[in-house]
């Protein structure tokens, strides 16, 4: 049966989260509600792999990964995120819950069809054009996972959510959709 | 092994003499290796990303390892040998998946239409040498619709619901080439990351070549220090196919690899390379990157030392 995540250990996952969330926090505006245009912010103008946070390489080196990418995906209401599929030839990302992760769920969507469009922050993504799709199964979001993201996918937030809800999202060499089972 | 194959060599450097070493010459997004993250002497990434000058300091550094290599005509590289754990599966996935690499559409340096291309038999519209397939590439870089955008201009809209384990993709670019991933060449793509010098990958592409290869240069990079970077992973020939021709004397020498490596390297700015078929399978990859001059100058120091003897051969 096909996986649409796995949960996963990665090492150094305190570290991570916290110089993110500082770096976040203290260094850019993307956290900020007023300043907010869209739920996902690409970080590689900031080399932020390389520089900001090296132990998601360090960490991910343990499993045969080597990241390529990563962004930040930020809500504050469910309205904030629709079915889509992202697009990227990758097959799957590794996401790890930074803020507010609690109490939420990715949410994976089988028959979702979509066409490209663009977001306000310049990225593309396949937007969707049909409304028969269906949901397959649900991750709950409390730890690092890797998450098919080639298929439709949501995030779902309940009255326990709290905001905003932040997730580091990371492409990788070899894709890391190779790791969930077909 | 083509007729009047110095003559071929001699015509082909006369055309590159006068742009050896420019990068704006150098589209390597339209070719046969599929998208990167370098495209007309810019840096670049996804299609709908705007360009921005190569850093001085990154053109300064290979300037500065081309002093110190550049009398290289190629190199076997300190790499411990890399192997398929099973050739009977590659070749069963090789067979079903590969695609033959055949030009689609006209570029820069070879504007004509298959119908006008004055090489007309011979021309890359019709004469295909290699086989191939795209066994990873930057998650960053939209492979399925890179070459469909001309001057940052969108040719033909086109999206893909194809996706899955198996991600096996025809995308229509200056070349015919696919994407397929898939667990079986994992552990080769974590060797290629570990060992080679790379700053960011690029893609990583498998080749066999299926008639003598006509000499040529790569659309990748021009540095006078070997940056073509090669595995012959399974070669049933018996002996050595592939050459390297100075641009400048026009002398050629073949790859004749020790036992103890199957990688190796050239200079694409100082040499065109081609390969004699002799009707054997030679899978040969071709890893396609940024690379990262620090990590090369470690490497081609290394591989000096240690193949100190061959290159004096050479």
């Amino acid at each position: 049966m096909k996986e649409f995540w796995k949960k996963i250990e990665i090492d150094n996952l305190e570290v991570i989260r916290k110089k993110t969330l500082d770096w976040l926090t203290n260094e850019t505006d993307y956290l900020v509600k007023s300043k907010w245009r869209g739920p996902f912010i690409p970080l590689k103008k900031h080399r932020f792999l390389d520089v900001i946070v090296p132990e998601i390489a360090e960490s991910f080196r343990k499993l045969d990964l080597f990241p390529d990418d990563a962004s930040i995906y930020v809500t504050y209401n469910n309205g904030d995120s629709i079915p889509h599929k992202d697009y990227t030839d990758s097959i799957g990302r590794i996401n790890i819950p930074i803020l507010n992760y609690e109490n939420s769920f990715t949410v994976f969507f089988e028959n979702l069809k979509g066409k490209r469009a663009i977001l306000p922050t310049g990225s593309p993504f396949y937007m969707t054009t049909n409304r028969d799709y269906y949901e397959v199964t649900r991750l709950p979001f409390d730890s690092p996972a890797i998450v098919r993201i080639s298929e439709g996918h949501d995030i779902l937030m309940t009255d326990f959510t709290k905001v905003p809800r932040v997730t580091l999202t990371i492409s990788t060499t070899p894709d890391a959709g190779l790791l969930l089972d077909d | 092994m083509i007729e009047n194959k110095q003559k071929i060599i001699d015509e082909v450097r006369q055309k590159y003499l006068s742009n050896q070493f420019s990068m704006k010459n150098m589209n390597p997004s339209k070719t046969k290796l599929g998208p990167c993250f370098q495209l007309n002497g810019e840096w670049s990434g996804s299609s709908w990303s705007p360009t921005f000058p190569i850093f001085d300091d990154y053109i300064k550094n290979f300037e500065l390892l081309g002093e110190t290599y550049g009398h290289l005509s190629w190199l076997p590289l300190a790499i411990p040998k890399i192997e398929f754990d099973d050739i009977e599966e590659f070749r069963n996935i090789w067979e079903r998946e590969k695609i033959e690499i055949r030009r689609v559409l006209p570029s820069e340096d070879e504007p004509w239409n298959e119908e006008d291309h004055p090489l007309g038999e011979n021309s890359s519209w019709k004469r295909v040498e290699f086989a191939g397939l795209h066994v990873t590439s930057n998650a960053t870089i939209d492979f399925n619709i890179h070459d469909l955008y001309v001057n940052g201009k969108l040719q033909v809209p086109q999206y893909s619901n194809e996706s899955g384990f198996r991600q096996g993709r025809n995308a229509q670019g200056t070349f015919t080439k696919k994407l397929f991933k898939h667990r079986f060449f994992s552990k080769l793509i974590v060797q290629i990351m570990d060992t080679f010098p790379i700053a960011q990958i690029n893609n990583i592409m498998i080749l066999e070549p299926i008639k003598d290869v006509y000499p040529h240069r790569e659309q990748t990079w021009p540095w006078k220090c070997p940056t073509e970077f090669r595995i012959n992973i399974h070669d049933e020939n018996t002996e050595p196919t592939i050459y390297v021709s100075n641009i400048q004397t026009g002398v050629t020498k073949y790859i004749d690899l020790p036992d103890d490596t199957n990688s190796f390297c050239w200079s694409n700015g100082t040499h065109l390379y081609g390969i004699d078929y002799h009707n054997k399978p030679l899978y040969h990859v071709a890893v396609n990157a940024v690379w990262n001059y620090k990590k090369v100058a470690t490497l081609l120091e290394k591989s000096v030392k240690k193949y100190e003897r061959i290159l004096e051969k050479n």
